[in-house]
């Protein structure tokens, strides 16, 4: 292939009688030059001849728009004949007209009709919950000897990912369920200030975070820590034939990987959602301490009135269920990873997300049914 | 053919800390060879080429390409000198989000914007029937390839802007014997229609027989050799013999010479 060395002579096709000459450097930084000058060519009579001699330089990209020129000369019936090519040039020219003879047809991507798009990605979306529910199935056939038979559970696992999705996510959610509080108290107690119910300040930030507030902030928390990691883990042992590698060794992925995930998450998380529940109610008692000047024992006391055991209950109930539901959605979106790298960063963004959508639908679930007992 | 050098190598030394990866090392690649780095594992090889990519930068030392000194260049230049070089990395290193028509393309479509799109599609696609692949490639994912069709798809693409010179990191790891084979000719082709200069580094017995003009051999951080293969095979020292003269080296002589 010949350099841009010196040669800065701008790429020439011009027609003289039925001769084209072209000349100066036909290469990739000139490509377009070399395309606008063969497109104003007139049209020609009869046979057409290149003289190539004044050519300077010449590579693959130029060769081709020469070879494309001439296609398409012979599809509109002109002979072609190319003369006067630098030897150097001979081979490259060679190669380009034997790869090129006929004009490519290039492959063109097909692209669905949009509601077939919406269709497909509809049915997709079925395949995947369904997917997910074979997966709760396949785990709780692992679990429940396991459940039966604690001595065969790999604690050193569970302790191991007790502390990465437990101990470690204290600080994160412990300071945003703070500021929870502190935000709740802060907007509630202006506006009970005005109608002179300043203490019900404790009623109001008491009830939302333990009943609400505490379970989702914590679960959404840890999807977004705990759950995209799991997949992230999974995906890349997917990628790299590790979990092919665990079942050669004669291990049950879903004994060694999943069940210990998910029953520490579980734990986890529901100690998480009664720290979270602590400390929004002391960002509440910050807050009713500096705005409306009352004191943490009076707040305090309105909390243990106003909030029932059962609210609170109902609060750390969900937990476990959350819980299951990301290390699920986690683990088997892992699962679900095939073919490369790329994969596995789609497969952990559609983890946080789905994680999420279906923690909040199963918490409006809740509130229908718990509203329906009258809980 | 003239024998210009395109490299010079001259003393370089290499240092990961106390770890010593190069010392002294020095060669020329002359215009239009086939040059190859051969060496155990861990002798410093694939750390070489990525030198001489200038992706990486020796301890100290001079390294020449195209006649200017690339160790300390600056960056703007160090792009416009890569910019004539192509790489073919291990495992391809195609881009996974795009199609291999894409991936052929995209170097024509970042460096050289003006190129309407259809042209650079019958370019790379030109590029594409250059190594052997069936145009209906181009519409694949990379991950839907083979992994020799993969290698092949990546060298298209180190092929796309038409480099004077081709860097090959262990073509033929990974493929069957003859799809392997396969991948030599192709780089023999190549070089003879394209008068390229490839500089590869490989641990293939074969491919060292049957491409390399001249090769380097890398051992306890130095060159030990440099020379055709049958120079090589017929040296007395000790560590240039353990490497050629050994079973596999030594299959692979009796190979090629049947097949002579």
């Amino acid at each position: 292939m010949e350099k841009p060395t010196g040669v800065t002579g701008a790429p020439v096709a011009v027609l003289e009688g039925d001769i084209v000459r072209c000349a100066g450097t036909w290469l990739f930084p000139s490509l377009h030059l070399v395309e606008q000058q063969l497109r104003r060519l007139p049209a020609p009579h009869g046979e057409v001849h290149f003289e190539l001699s004044g050519i300077q330089s010449l590579d693959t990209a130029g060769a081709w728009l020469l070879q494309r020129k001439a296609l398409e000369l012979e599809a509109q019936g002109h002979g072609v004949r190319f003369s006067g090519l630098p030897e150097r040039f001979v081979p490259l020219m060679e190669s380009v007209r034997r790869l090129g003879r006929t004009p490519l047809d290039l492959p063109q991507p097909q692209k669905a009709h949009r509601i077939e798009r919406l269709g497909r990605a509809a049915g997709e979306q079925a395949k995947q919950y369904a997917g997910l529910l074979v997966f709760l199935g396949e785990l709780a056939v692992v679990a429940l000897p396991l459940l039966v038979r604690p001595q065969r559970i790999r604690w050193k696992l569970l302790l191991h990912n007790l502390d990465e999705a437990g101990y470690r996510a204290v600080p994160i959610v412990g300071l945003l369920s703070f500021l929870l509080g502190v935000v709740i108290a802060y907007q509630g107690g202006v506006q009970l200030r005005q109608y002179g119910a300043d203490v019900f300040i404790a009623d109001l930030v008491g009830l939302s975070m333990l009943r609400e507030l505490s379970p989702l902030i914590a679960a959404i928390i840890v999807a977004g820590r705990t759950g995209s990691a799991y997949t992230a883990q999974i995906g890349t042992m997917q990628v790299t034939e590790e979990i092919n590698a665990l079942c050669a060794i004669g291990l049950r992925p879903m004994e060694v990987l999943v069940f210990p995930k998910v029953l520490a998450l579980i734990v986890a998380l529901t100690l998480l959602t009664v720290f979270a529940d602590a400390m929004g109610i002391l960002g509440g008692i910050a807050i009713a301490q500096v705005i409306l000047g009352i004191g943490p024992v009076t707040f305090l006391d309105r909390v243990v009135e106003a909030v029932s055991l059962e609210s609170f209950l109902v609060g750390i109930g969900k937990a476990p269920v959350f819980a299951a539901i990301i290390g699920l959605i986690g683990c088997y979106q892992g699962f679900r990873v095939t073919g490369g790298a790329e994969m596995v960063g789609r497969r952990t963004t559609s983890s946080v997300v789905q994680s999420i959508f279906v923690i909040i639908v199963v918490d409006a679930i809740f509130s229908v049914i718990f509203s329906e007992l009258g809980i | 053919m003239s024998a210009r050098p395109i490299i010079e190598v001259r003393g370089v030394n290499t240092r990961f800390e106390e770890k010593v990866v190069h010392e002294g090392i020095s060669f020329d690649v002359l215009e239009g060879e086939i040059f190859a780095i051969v060496g155990g594992s861990g002798s410093g090889k694939s750390v070489l080429l990525r030198e001489l990519m200038n992706l990486q930068r020796p301890t100290s030392g001079s390294i020449k390409v195209f006649g200017r000194e690339t160790v300390g260049m600056p960056e703007r230049q160090a792009m416009a000198v890569r910019k004539r070089i192509g790489m073919l990395f291990q495992d391809g290193a195609l881009f996974s989000g795009l199609t291999v028509l894409e991936n052929v393309g995209f170097p024509i479509r970042e460096q050289h914007g003006g190129v309407s799109e259809g042209i650079i599609d019958e370019i790379a696609s030109l590029k594409l029937s250059l190594v052997g692949l069936e145009p209906a490639t181009g519409a694949l994912f990379p991950r839907q390839l083979s992994g020799g069709m993969r290698k092949r798809a990546a060298l298209a693409r180190a092929m796309a802007l038409d480099p004077e010179l081709l860097f090959l990191d262990e073509p033929s790891s990974g493929l069957d014997p003859i799809t392997a084979d396969g991948f030599d000719e192709l780089i023999l082709r190549l070089k003879r229609s394209l008068a390229l200069t490839v500089v590869m580094v490989t641990h293939d017995m074969d491919s060292l027989w049957r491409v390399a003009d001249r090769v380097v051999l890398l051992g306890a951080a130095r060159a030990l050799a440099v020379g055709t293969m049958p120079e090589l095979a017929r040296t007395d020292q000790p560590m240039v013999q353990a490497f050629f003269a050994g079973p596999r080296g030594r299959a692979a002589q009796e190979a090629q010479w049947s097949r002579k």
